[in-house]
């Protein structure tokens, strides 16, 4: 159920949902594009949890799953848009170094989260499993020729890193080229940006420690913007606390250096890619996100605040301060 | 010891165990040689099935289908969607919004 809240002739009409258990936000400049956008957006959004969803019996990823039973692992064809989903994975894994590995599914569902999130809000049965690596996003054979995915048995694809960045991206893309209005998607946060107004959208910066949530506001005017941190998505197992972001060398949740991490992208997918990226590299993410040139802000888990690659102190100034210098 | 051999060109006892050896030697020479190309085209018939059946194992080039001669690759993956060999930097950065200029956002980024 949305809401459409117009805010008056020449300004920005947004319109609210909730999907995937979390926030979807529709932010067009012509409150006029309100009705046709969110068709748009909702249909986006339909193909991918289609194509992508791991909760969905029916979806074409887990009918890749199945298949993968097979002990012969021949890659199988499938559609262009879980191909495309697939390949932005892998890439993805391979430019973070194999910090975001998709094939962390399995890890992730040994950890409980293997239903909607919705579900696990009063915790879930279990014990905390033994340290062991993911089988590796090397595996995931991706055949360009015949468009065809193949994983080894067993594997279970997580496309969580990526699927729902990728999606704000495509439903942005289509209502900026259909309508021809400025338009803001974001899916929880993973934000993407076509055709700005003047100055840019603007948008909070959320960190969100226990009860507390504080925020600052920039603004962009292109591409994409990420927020990835444990603030929200953790739930317990078996009464321990874990949270969604799984480290590929023990298939266990990372063990937070930082508590948020925000980055601006060329698009919303490589904007999550990094924000993943950093808060699995831990204290390592800053150099990383400077070589990369993605202008970030990372809070630690501390609170210390830290801006990287061109990001706006939140004062005003310069970058600030870098933990690993301190 | 030594053995007689009959003349070339004399029939007789010897002559006929000459060509039934002759012959048995030939049969020996065909069916060795059917069965050696028959182990090389099982071989080489195993060897495609098992490069299909654990294709994981064959890593190649990472982030890009470059080296790969028929566009699979192993942990690879195709362009799309982005860059194959980088991540996209904004056009430009986000830019800070001053007090006095702040209004509450629309979107929250990090808050669901």
């Amino acid at each position: 159920m949305g809401t459409a809240v117009a805010r008056g002739p020449g300004t920005l009409a947004v319109y609210r949902t909730t999907r995937w258990s979390t926030t979807v936000e529709l932010v067009v400049t012509d409150p006029r594009a309100v009705a046709a956008a969110t068709g748009i957006l909702n249909r986006q959004l339909d193909r991918v949890d289609q194509v992508a969803s791991r909760f969905r019996p029916d979806s074409e990823i887990n009918t890749l799953h199945s298949a993968a039973a097979h002990p012969s692992g021949w890659a199988h064809p499938v559609s262009d848009d879980l191909f495309e989903a697939v390949s932005l994975a892998v890439r993805a894994a391979a430019l973070s170094d194999g910090a975001v590995d998709p094939t962390v599914g399995s890890a992730l569902c040994a950890l409980g989260y293997d239903r909607d999130f919705s579900a696990l809000a009063g915790g879930v049965p279990g014990r905390l499993p033994a340290p062991r690596p993911v089988p590796g996003w090397q595996t995931v054979v991706v055949d360009s020729e015949r468009r065809a995915i193949g994983v080894l048995p067993g594997t279970v694809l997580d496309l969580g890193a990526t699927a729902k960045a990728w999606a704000a991206d495509r439903a942005s893309a289509a209502i900026a080229d259909q309508l021809g209005c400025g338009t803001l998607v974001s899916l929880g946060g993973d934000i993407a940006v076509r055709n700005a107004p003047d100055g840019g959208f603007t948008i909070g910066i959320a960190d969100v420690c226990g009860d507390r949530t504080t925020t600052v506001q920039v603004s962009i005017e292109a591409g994409g913007l990420a927020t990835s941190g444990i603030g929200r998505r953790h739930w317990l197992l078996g009464g321990h606390p874990v949270h969604h972001l799984v480290d590929p060398d023990t298939g266990l949740p990372v063990d937070p250096y930082w508590r948020t991490v925000s980055v601006a992208a060329g698009s919303c997918v490589d904007a999550n890619t990094a924000s993943t990226a950093a808060m699995v590299k831990g204290v390592g993410a800053v150099t990383w996100l400077e070589q990369v040139g993605l202008p970030a802000r990372l809070v630690r888990t501390d609170g210390l605040t830290v801006t990287a690659a061109g990001w706006p102190s939140d004062h005003g100034g310069g970058p600030g301060p870098d933990p690993a210098r301190r | 010891m030594s053995s007689q051999r009959a003349p070339l060109g004399r029939t007789g006892p010897d002559h006929h165990v000459r060509r039934r050896r002759d012959a048995a030697v030939q049969r020996t020479r065909s069916i060795t040689r059917t069965i050696a190309v028959a182990s090389v085209s099982a071989v080489a018939v195993f060897a495609v099935y098992v490069s299909r059946a654990l294709p994981g194992h064959a890593a190649t080039t990472t982030g890009t289908t470059a080296g790969s001669t028929n566009g699979v690759t192993a942990g690879g993956g195709s362009s799309a969607g982005g860059s194959p060999s980088n991540l996209a930097t904004p056009s430009s950065p986000p830019v800070q919004q001053q007090q006095q200029q702040q209004q509450q956002a629309p979107v929250v980024s990090g808050s669901s």
